[in-house]
């Protein structure tokens, strides 16, 4: 009943490939992509302790979908793992933060820097970071693909899966949306914030 | 269309946002750890099922497309028409013979695909509110080794830390790494026979991750132990189970093969 020697199914048509070549694929999938998607987590609003973790779900998803992955459609596959994998982890955030309401430019205000002073290291990254988590999720991506990663309409085209057209208008969006929400930052931290 | 960044004034509230983004590069440890982690699902059976010649072209591309992001368009009309075999070895094979093979064979031109793959089922590695089998129409690729597998996974290299996590207990939904080595350890208990300690471990995977995205392998893996012990009835009920769950599932051989068995080993 129980086939205890059964090996692999090494020789069958279906499996054409020893693991070892599975493993060298995604080690080169790995070593090409896993930079641009650590660097996305947090801009797309992972809060910086989980980052490491939330890339590293990113790549065991993909470990496990491997034969799912096109080739030249890597980074558009993984960056669809890894908006979901943010968007998951933005919603945890959010239920935990939410006891403690914490208003926008709140970590300014102990200090009472004025804006100046307050665009100093980390200080003002978690300003960028506030605002990019005010945005929409559609026009946060979009900004942070152009802005931060510098990449061009086109990549971000094809990364998001939407026709070029359609990126350039929801990147100007975003840009305005980016404006007035830096704005009204900006407005409340020279306030001294409440 | 110039960056934002070059059309603010450089010393503007906006611009230094701007500027404070970190970038850069990550930090290495917590790299090599997840790289780790992921080498042992694709030992585990994730990246086993890629067709050798598509998965180094896969790799280049990637890295081709990071580059120039022109990539995309040739090597994606290679693979018009293309096919995925996955592959359904044995959890932990050396208790429960038999393997088999699923092919599924999608008809999505290369530019489409190209858009809907990150959209596609993605079994995100997170209990959604109703997980269990929103999937079985395309099972996901399946927690599934070779037979051999289970002791050579590179533990005494890999060696997937105990301690993987920055983020405490508070935050379980990126323990998919623990739960890749909870199952691990009820695979390799399973493959040494030992029926006991698989059972203890998959409690112990039950508990932790009540709504994990493993509990299908889970499931099986706790199946196999039963009708190893002997405890053909129990065994041949849950598997049961899971087949009318997922009658389609990637795991269906291994379950009949249990219930067949039990059948055979009942009076």
């Amino acid at each position: 009943m129980l086939a205890l020697e059964l090996g692999p199914v090494k020789g069958s048509a279906v499996l054409p490939t020893s693991s070892a070549s599975g493993e060298n694929a995604f080690r080169a999938l790995f070593a090409a992509h896993y930079p641009f998607i650590w660097r996305q987590m947090r801009r797309l609003g992972v809060p910086e302790s989980a980052v490491d973790d939330a890339t590293q779900e990113v790549f065991i998803v993909a470990a496990r979908r491997m034969s799912d992955i096109q080739p030249g459609a890597e980074r558009s596959f993984l960056f669809g793992v890894a908006r979901r994998v943010a968007a998951d982890a933005r919603r945890t955030r959010h239920a935990r933060a939410s006891a403690v309401s914490e208003p926008l430019g709140a970590d300014t205000a102990d200090e009472r820097e004025d804006p100046e002073q307050a665009l100093q290291g980390r200080r003002s990254q978690a300003m960028l970071h506030r605002v990019l988590d005010a945005m929409a999720d559609d026009t946060r991506e979009a900004f942070v693909l152009f802005e931060l990663e510098e990449l061009s309409r086109r990549e971000i085209a094809e990364l998001l899966g939407i026709p070029e057209g359609t990126a350039a208008s929801r990147l100007r969006r975003a840009r305005e949306e980016f404006m007035e929400i830096a704005g009204r930052m900006k407005a409340t931290a020279s306030r001294g914030a409440p | 269309m110039k960056r934002l960044k070059d059309e603010l004034p450089e010393e503007s509230f906006e611009a230094s946002l701007l500027a404070a983004d970190a970038g850069g590069e990550p930090p290495e440890g917590p790299r090599r750890r997840a790289l780790d982690a992921a080498l042992r699902v694709v030992a585990l059976g994730g990246g086993s099922a890629l067709v050798a010649g598509k998965a180094a072209a896969a790799a280049t591309a990637g890295a081709a497309a990071t580059g120039g992001g022109g990539a995309a368009g040739a090597t994606g009309a290679a693979l018009a028409g293309w096919k995925i075999l996955a592959v359904v070895a044995i959890v932990g094979g050396a208790a429960v013979g038999g393997a088999v093979a699923v092919t599924r064979t999608t008809d999505v031109a290369p530019s489409e695909s190209a858009t809907s793959s990150p959209s596609a089922p993605v079994p995100l590695a997170r209990p959604e509110p109703a997980p269990p089998d929103t999937q079985s129409a395309a099972p996901p690729p399946m927690l599934a080794a070779p037979a051999p597998a289970p002791i050579h996974v590179d533990t005494p290299k890999v060696a997937v830390p105990s301690v993987p996590s920055t983020v405490p207990s508070s935050a379980p939904v990126f323990d998919l790494a623990g739960e890749v080595r909870a199952i691990d350890r009820a695979r390799a208990a399973l493959a040494g026979r030992d029926t006991g300690e698989t059972l203890a471990a998959l409690d112990d995977y039950d508990r932790r991750y009540p709504a994990g995205s493993l509990a299908r392998e889970a499931a099986v893996l706790r199946v196999e132990a039963l009708a190893l012990r002997g405890d053909h009835a129990e065994a041949a009920r849950r598997a049961q189970e899971l087949l009318a769950a997922s009658p389609e599932g990637p795991y269906r051989a291994r379950l009949r093969k249990v219930i067949d068995g039990a059948a055979a080993s009942s009076p």
